[in-house]
């Protein structure tokens, strides 16, 4: 044997010395090397289970279970004698004592269900003990997904999943009854328990025990028959077939037919920014399910109830399908080329006779990287002005701010890994779990399995608050402050990182100088927070090695959003928590492609690569790119978009995916602007709110229709493909504003996305290397990305993107929330919800999510319906400044005191802007949609109510360390394989 | 100003333009695919001239019934046997090697011949007495109870088929055709 690498071992596997990666099970030693070991409860995405006994092996002559057995030195292996094959098949046996054959007829006949497979791969004909039902009926109550104990096998990846992968803890096996099986919180029906629907469970459920609903009757040649006649031709079979292997055989016949009719495609979730990936299986138009993959880069298998079940909006009846043009009132139906001969000829007017920055255009950060490129070049390069702006606006410029202040890049400075990977995670701001479930789930198991410690600073006390090992509520509008004084306190203490500070960071004297107001006794008369509690901030971070700090909407959304952004970032750098594994600043992105949107250049100020529109040089290279003289001087934002449209300067817009007259704050003011517009075009998939007010509506596809690229939080550039075909005479939104481009002269010729992002490629620096053939299938890449390809999943590692390679401290004051007068007496904070998606523009087409979360509601404080004498369900009418909404309450304390929360998701009377100002950012003019108070006046004091009982939030999950394999083996029917005797599996 | 509307005005299905632009979208498809569509028809003028297209649309028009009928009529005690003895016979046959067969042919010819006083059937024929004799060989002795045992349980099979069994809920003598313990399998 030659000498091995560090921490490699080695070992004898069959009689051949061979060496092992460090910290390697047997098993995954032996499917490194290509060895066919079966292997039921295994899986790749989580920690071994050791219920399912077939990947038994021989080691040093004892038979063990591979999966949970650690790869040693000197080990021999020996997987091919007697024994091991003997105890195999008799592993194999008690499981499907479990669970009942039936292939060619099973709707998980898709050549991945693991049970199938691995009775082919033992070669299992006959069962030494037969098939037995258990005592209880399917569990059909779950809106997406249904549970049969009869095909149960009991190897507890559901539970592994559910309790130790997205940690909701609500599955568990229970071993005591006389016949196991999976029960959801202790033994109620799924639809009554705290099963968020995440699909988890249903993706490595190694059979059909956890189906999607979408797949059932639908998948398979022969699975929609009637139940009776299926149930015959089941017994049928059962009792003509002298063994498995024909049956196997037809099956396997049967799935290679239907393979066929099944699409298999990559795509991107089109919900928050994590950036989920997976496979959709669609059969014509219909889609049967998602498929997620261990090989997806942001999230594993792991996906939320949004991106595995909220697609019902593909295939909506209220899809957009032609062009409309308003006329006499109405819309009234078009073909492309009246509609565009309609917006260039009114676009060309406004441009001739008001110049062209009477124009606005909004680009979508639901769409494509390319997208998004396209449109800032028609505004740049066709139109000639720089007011192109995309809903980052709404959310993350401050954040974006901060960092350019401090660090250079306005991205997430790690990966997703990081977080997971970190000591310390501080939560700002964020309703993680429902806003970002995925990414959450990174938390929450590195906190429950790795001890990772978690702070939470929030006003609500939502999932991440009750996890959390210290929760800290500021009074609103406040965090500037208490993150101030934690840094102080930090310096006061010579806690901070000496070394990190002089060799990488400038800034420092006056930087300390600026924090001389915040003491923790001032910070904690701002704040409300305990000092003690300021003080154990401290102390936690002090403790922690690696930190990484979560922020969302909670602390962008004010008028100091950018100022505390910038805080976040002062606090990591003080602390040296840059440039490491494990450290960094994660604004948390809330759109698939927000990061992306304004990557590529959908900015006033920005090209794409964020390089500036006034930098002479910069413009020249896109002059010569474009082939176009470009304006010199920023354009207008969002916000001063509105602004100028009362102002009479802006005339018409073109607004892509997103539905501006709900989501921009100040509703009522945004749409009496629209009003004003002398053109307006909107491009969408439904003829949303903002649409109505249009002139020309462009019916547009979603994202499952077409090709391109979303860049996630991580600032990850992932593909996604084709999976339908448009529906009716919708387009992907490129090939739109290429056609809008070309009629008012601009001669683009783009036949695919790969050509745009080529374009950007060769523009913008930040994207040098990326090209679509670095990008094939779950590939991705983290910009920067240089000419060769090579990307950055940890930033600053070396130096920070300024021309000294060094982070400069940023020195402010703090600027406090907007003030109100008494009248208004309660505080509105307002954000997202698990199951819905911003306005609901998509979500509320799904029939399951409705189900769970039928409309919006505001969450109120026990003590305050308590003093307003009202309960969940009553009528309540909000009225703020600026407007009024009328939403039924829901009495919860995740909220306290005269704090309300009003979730985004209403396009109707509930919609929150309508009640939110028109106070930004002093920086980016990000709106302070979280500064607002309203009074409350009951309208009636009890209700149906708005979230009905079936709502997992009123549900207690049943948190557990994972199967609890210890108590099957302590049954008195479970015998370990080999050791003779008949046992259930 | 714009106010916000929501009506939109579809025009009606006779409506010319749409008519024109659908049948110009067809036309476009059709000269696309004008190579593949020539095979299809071509095809489906076989069919067609055979009759079996009228067939093929009455088959697939009552789909789902037929399909009962059949899984009906193959769940009753009659069809279950019917398919047992396909696939045991399919099974039997999968089994029996015929290159092997014509050689185990051989060897039981080989071996009455040499049953005592089996020489002269060269000859002649066998007579009742020389059967009589061949029966004193222990061999031809063990295969005849053989094939008695056999004809007695195609027998009782007949019987209980005809409703004739003495036994109707003793188990087959098929039963054991699986493995031990076996639930069989489903499809």
């Amino acid at each position: 044997m030659g000498e091995h690498a560090e921490g490699e071992t080695a070992l004898t596997w069959n009689g051949e010395v061979c060496r092992c990666s460090p910290e390697r099970s047997v098993l995954e030693f032996l499917l490194e090397r290509g060895e066919s070991v079966p292997h039921v409860c295994y899986h790749p995405s989580l920690e071994p289970i050791q219920t399912c006994d077939t990947c038994l092996v021989e080691v040093d002559g004892r038979l063990v279970r591979s999966c949970a057995t650690p790869a040693a030195d000197g080990m021999r292996i020996d997987t091919r004698s007697e024994a091991v094959h003997r105890a195999r098949r008799e592993a194999m046996d008690r499981i499907l004592v479990n669970h009942e054959l039936y292939c060619t007829v099973c709707d998980n006949n898709n050549g991945n269900c693991v049970v199938h497979n691995t009775v082919k791969l033992l070669g299992v004909r006959h069962q030494s003990e037969p098939f037995s039902p258990k005592p209880y009926e399917v569990d059909d109550s779950n809106p997406f997904y249904r549970y049969d104990p009869n095909q149960c096998i009991l190897c507890g990846r559901c539970v592994e999943a559910c309790q130790n992968l997205q940690v909701n803890e609500t599955l568990s096996i229970d071993w005591s009854l006389d016949r196991p099986r999976v029960v959801w919180d202790g033994g109620v029906p799924i639809d009554q328990s705290s099963c968020v629907s995440c699909g988890h469970c249903v993706t490595v459920c190694p059979c059909n025990a956890l189906m999607e609903k979408s797949m059932l009757g639908r998948a398979g040649l022969m699975t929609g028959l009637k139940p009776e006649v299926l149930r015959t031709m089941i017994e049928i079979t059962k009792e003509a077939e002298p063994g498995y292997g024909p049956i196997l055989a037809l099956s396997d016949a049967e799935e290679a037919v239907r393979r066929q009719g099944i699409k298999r495609t990559k795509t991107v979730c089109t919900y928050c920014g994590v950036g989920c990936s997976f496979e959709v299986w669609t059969k014509g138009r219909y889609i049967l399910k998602i498929e997620p993959s261990p090989e997806a880069p942001a999230n594993g298998i792991s996906t939320c109830v949004k991106g595995k079940f909220g697609w019902g909006h593909i295939n909506s009846p209220e899809r957009l399908t032609k062009p409309l043009v308003r006329r006499d009132g109405a819309f009234v139906e078009a073909t492309w080329d009246e509609a565009l001969d309609v917006i260039a000829g009114r676009f060309t007017a406004i441009r001739d006779a008001y110049g062209p920055d009477a124009l606005g255009f909004i680009a979508s950060s639901k769409c494509t990287n390319e997208e998004a490129y396209l449109m800032q070049k028609l505004a740049r390069a066709v139109i000639g002005t720089n007011n192109v702006d995309n809903c980052s606006r709404y959310c993350q410029s401050p954040a974006t701010q901060g960092l350019f202040r401090t660090v250079g890049y306005g991205g997430d400075s790690g990966s997703i890994a990081d977080i997971a990977a970190a000591d310390l995670v501080i939560i700002i701001g964020s309703n993680t779990a429902e806003s970002h479930p995925v990414l959450a789930t990174r938390v929450k198991r590195a906190q429950k399995l790795r001890g990772q410690k978690v702070i939470v600073a929030d006003l609500r006390r939502h999932e991440m608050a009750r996890r959390a090992d210290l929760f800290l509520h500021p009074a609103p509008g406040t965090d500037f402050v208490w993150l101030a004084a934690v840094t102080k306190y930090i310096l006061d203490r010579g806690w901070e990182d000496a070394a990190f500070l002089a060799d990488r960071v400038t800034g420092l004297e006056e930087f300390v100088k600026s924090l001389e107001p915040f003491t923790l006794e001032y910070a904690a008369s701002v704040t409300g927070i305990a000092e003690r509690d300021l003080i154990r901030v401290a102390e936690m971070i002090h403790d922690a090695k690696t930190v990484c700090v979560l922020w969302a909407m909670g602390v962008t959304q004010h008028c100091g959003g950018s100022d505390t952004s910038t805080a976040i970032s002062n606090l990591l750098l003080v602390t040296g928590n840059y440039g490491r594994p494990g450290t960094g600043a994660y604004p948390l992105r809330g759109h698939n492609n927000v990061q992306g949107a304004s990557d590529f250049g959908a900015m006033p100020a920005y090209f794409p690569g964020y390089e500036r529109v006034d930098d002479p040089a910069v413009r020249r290279r896109y002059e010569e790119g474009w082939g176009a003289a470009l304006p010199e001087t920023p354009g207008l934002d969002n916000h001063e978009m509105v602004d100028a449209i009362h102002a009479g300067k802006l005339r018409a817009m073109y607004i892509i995916g997103e539905d501006m007259s709900l989501v921009d704050a100040n509703a009522n003011d945004v749409q009496d602007a629209f009003k004003k517009l002398d053109f307006m075009v909107v491009q969408d998939i439904f003829l949303t709110r903002t649409a109505e007010f249009a002139d020309v509506v462009l019916p547009a596809s979603p994202s499952l229709e077409k090709e391109g690229t979303f860049t996630n939080t991580e600032r990850r550039i992932q593909r996604l493909y084709r999976a339908l075909d448009p529906l009716g005479d919708s387009k992907p939104d490129w090939e739109i504003i290429q056609a809008v481009a070309n009629r008012l002269g601009a001669g683009w010729s783009y036949r695919h996305p790969g050509e745009i992002m080529d374009e950007a490629a060769r523009l913008a620096p930040l994207f040098a290397g990326v090209r679509y053939d670095r990008l094939e299938g779950f590939r991705s890449l983290q910009w920067p990305v240089a000419e060769d390809g090579t990307d950055s999943p940890l930033l600053y590692t070396e130096k920070f993107a300024f021309p000294d390679g060094r982070a400069r401290l940023y020195p402010m004051g703090w600027i406090p929330p907007v003030t109100f007068s008494d009248e208004y007496d309660l505080h509105l904070n307002n954000g997202r919800i698990l199951e819905h998606f911003h306005e609901g523009n998509m979500t509320y087409k799904t029939g399951g999510i409705r189900h769970k979360v039928p409309e919006a509601f505001v969450e109120v404080s026990p003590e305050l319906a308590r003093e307003r004498g009202l309960e969940s369900g009553a009528l309540v009418k909000l009225v703020s400044p600026y407007g009024e909404v009328v939403v039924r309450a829901l009495v919860t304390d995740r909220v306290t005191g005269r704090e309300l929360y009003l979730p985004m998701n209403s396009a109707d009377e509930g919609a929150v802007n309508y009640v939110t100002g028109s106070h930004t950012d002093r920086v980016t003019h990000t709106p302070a949609y979280k500064e607002i108070r309203v009074r409350m006046e009951v309208l009636e004091s009890s209700g149906p109510p708005p979230l009905p009982a079936h709502n997992p939030r009123f549900h207690r999950p049943n948190p557990g360390p994972g199967v609890r394999v210890e108590e099957k083996w302590r049954r008195t029917d479970y015998v370990f394989p080999g050791k003779g005797g008949s046992a259930r599996g | 100003m714009a106010e916000p509307i929501r009506t939109v005005i579809r025009p009606s299905a006779d409506d010319g333009q749409t008519r024109r632009q659908e049948i110009e979208g067809s036309e476009n498809l059709l000269a696309e695919y004008r190579e593949e569509l020539a095979d299809v028809l071509d095809v489906v003028r076989v069919l067609h001239e055979k009759g079996l297209l009228r067939v093929v649309r009455d088959v697939v028009a009552a789909g789902e019934e037929i399909l009962e009928i059949l899984v009906n009529q193959i769940g009753s005690e009659g069809g279950k046997r019917l398919l047992k003895n396909v696939v045991s016979a399919g099974g039997l046959l999968a089994a029996v090697d015929l290159q092997g067969m014509a050689g185990t042919a051989k060897v039981v010819t080989d071996g009455l011949r040499q049953a005592a006083g089996a020489e002269q059937w060269n000859r002649r024929p066998p007579g009742i007495m020389d059967l009589l004799r061949a029966m004193r060989d222990p061999d031809v002795v063990v295969g005849l109870l053989m094939m008695l045992q056999g004809a007695k349980v195609l027998g009782m099979a007949v019987r209980r088929g005809t409703g004739d069994g003495r036994n109707p809920g003793a188990g087959s003598a098929d039963d054991g055709h699986r493995g031990p313990g076996s639930s069989g399998a489903g499809a």
